[in-house]
């Protein structure tokens, strides 16, 4: 019987157990996006190669341009949404976990109630929020009683049925919702910042704003770099949030869901899978590029600190 | 008096800008939770009230408690599958996906982190680029691949979609497993264990603690995932699938929405108690691993 050397048996180990994940990510990964951009590339009825399905999102986009309708309300919404998530929820949360990290009064309750929404889950958030927008809901009624003059198209269909309200709702509630898994995470990496540093910083006598900026920020660079770049990534493909509050009506659709949407409409048989693959080429060529110029970028801006 | 000397220890220990932000950081933290946890309490409030009365006063307390709407909401029903039905997919859909998911995990993680063969760095690498890049619109692709693969509207092999072992609980488990020490799988093979026997036997046991939480944090994800089931198990709703498609359709059924209300409330009661059991475990785990780039 032949005995094999120990390297070559830890090696024929180590594949063993890489075969199920390896063909996994051959087949549902790399299959599946090759697959994907063949199929933008085929015409949807004859399956000849060509441009026809980029055509015909081009086409579309200069219409809904000129009519300023779907494809350009759902390109605004996503810049909005990015916008939103990277200058302003981002920082929020960043600086939330500060104040957790702190360990101030009451910090495992808030910890406790961030991480909630991520235990309840997004449908029956996002499902009971648009009840709470409602004409009936207590946003609208309370705001009654507190003198603000919603008009009659709110008090008829609620502020996320009403084209005069319902984008900017969109935009502003969804600020006000932080990711608790992402507090934690940060707190975690603040975490790691050596307690020397801030011995040395409250010996010197800086305040809080001065430690979160220059001892905590730079410290824990690395994490917020990466956190902010993925929140970049991660705003292109959410549609989630349309999809379960207005199903896109009232000029809150996002690129993400007006392609998801096509997908699901293919899946059913009323749209062909080469125009949503078409979109989602064309959106990978310009997303994937910035992503990675962003990392790049969120590497420069900071170095990396090791401790 | 001893509650009022606490308090002043307390505030001594703070820097006279923290005396004065502190509060302002409180109440700015109190709206955040408020607007966080009130869409639950505004289920659990309506949940209990009679139909009429809600569609009166949607905001104020409920008069008279209407637990019989959690009986009625028992009796929705999603393409044929009524809460319980609905209850049964979901668990069957979380054990079978998270099982495969976290597994493959381990296996890739145990295999990168414990020995140097060639290809090691460029699937690490791979693992770690595929989860930076941005990929969209394969959602068709996927959907006619499970299709020819027979997968598509079958419970029974559907999880196999989930054997992915190279996304974010592989880089978790992977950064235990680097750090573990080895010198008890190195005493075991001086003693001829196998490769199997000290991997099942002695090094995943030394990161288990990891693997639960990770385990525990996807049956989490999967328990709330809506998208997965409406469209590659369109006939076995989930608890998600089936509140987001009721929601349409309650308003003109027997309970309205308050029945509605009652199955979102049912449909949280088992993800909170596994919460509540794991949450010291699920907080360590976060707290510990901080994502570097």
């Amino acid at each position: 019987m032949i005995k094999l050397k120990q390297k070559t048996r830890d090696t024929v180990f180590a594949w063993c157990l890489l075969i199920v994940p390896i063909t996994h990510f051959l087949l549902f990964w790399l299959y599946v996006n090759i697959d994907s951009v063949l199929l933008a590339f085929q015409h949807q009825t004859t399956g000849e190669w060509g441009f026809d399905n980029f055509t015909r999102f081009f086409n579309q986009f200069k219409r809904d341009w000129a009519a300023n309708s779907t494809i350009k309300v759902a390109i605004e919404n996503t810049f909005i949404t990015a916008f939103l998530n990277m200058f302003v929820v981002e920082p929020l949360v960043i600086f939330v976990a500060y104040v957790l990290f702190k360990k101030y009064f009451g910090h495992m309750f808030f910890r406790v109630a961030f991480y909630i929404p991520g235990i309840v889950g997004t449908v029956v958030t996002t499902i009971m929020l648009g009840h709470i927008l409602d004409a009936t809901g207590p946003i609208v009624l309370w705001g009654q009683s507190l003198g603000i003059e919603w008009g009659n198209g709110v008090l008829q269909d609620g502020l996320l049925n009403n084209s005069e309200t319902a984008r900017s709702t969109f935009h502003i509630t969804a600020v006000l919702g932080i990711s608790g898994q992402t507090v934690l995470l940060l707190t975690g990496a603040y975490q790691k910042i050596p307690t020397d540093l801030f011995d040395v910083g409250r010996l010197e006598g800086i305040g809080m704003f001065n430690e979160f900026m220059k001892l905590i920020v730079p410290c824990s660079w690395s994490t917020i770099g990466v956190m902010w770049v993925m929140t970049f990534a991660s705003v292109w493909g959410n549609y989630q949030r349309v999809m379960l509050l207005t199903d896109g009506a009232n000029d809150t659709n996002n690129f993400a869901y007006y392609m998801f949407a096509s997908s699901l409409n293919a899946t059913k048989g009323a749209e062909s899978y080469n125009y949503p693959a078409a979109m989602g080429v064309l959106l990978t060529a310009i997303v994937a590029p910035l992503t990675l110029l962003l990392r790049w970028l969120s590497t420069k801006i900071v170095p990396d600190v090791e401790f | 008096m001893i509650q009022q000397s606490r308090f002043r220890e307390r505030m001594s220990k703070y820097t006279r800008q923290e005396k004065i932000l502190l509060p302002i950081f409180h109440l700015f933290l109190l709206i955040m939770v408020v607007w966080t946890i009130f869409p639950v309490l505004f289920g659990v409030m309506n949940s209990l009230k009679e139909v009429t009365e809600y569609n009166r006063d949607a905001v104020s307390f409920p008069t008279h408690l209407h637990w019989e709407n959690y009986k009625l909401a028992f009796e929705l029903e999603y393409r044929n599958t009524n809460v319980l039905g609905m209850l049964f997919n979901t668990v069957v859909f979380v054990a079978t996906y998270s099982v495969a998911n976290v597994g493959s995990s381990l296996m890739s993680a145990y295999a990168l982190s414990r020995f140097q063969f060639r290809g090691r760095t460029f699937l690490y690498s791979l693992a770690v680029t595929i989860q930076i890049i941005p990929i969209f619109g394969s959602v068709g692709s996927s959907y006619l691949l499970t299709y020819n693969l027979g997968l598509l509207d079958n419970p029974a092999l559907m999880w196999i979609t989930s054997l992915g072992g190279f996304d974010y609980t592989f880089l978790i488990i992977y950064s235990y497993f680097v750090n573990v020490d080895r010198s008890y799988a190195e005493a075991a093979k001086m003693d001829g264990a196998s490769n199997l026997t000290i991997f099942l036997k002695i090094m995943t046991p030394m990161v288990m603690p990891s693997i639960l939480v990770m385990w525990l944090s996807t049956f989490i994800g999967l328990w709330n995932n809506y998208t997965t089931p409406l469209i590659f198990m369109p006939s076995y709703p989930t608890l998600s699938t089936g509140i987001y498609n009721l929601q349409k359709l309650s308003e003109q059924r027997k309970g309205g929405m308050t029945a509605f209300f009652a199955a979102i409330m049912i449909s949280l009661v088992p993800i909170l108690l596994v919460f509540t059991i794991t949450q010291r475990k699920i907080f360590s785990i976060n707290v510990e691993g901080g994502v570097k780039g």
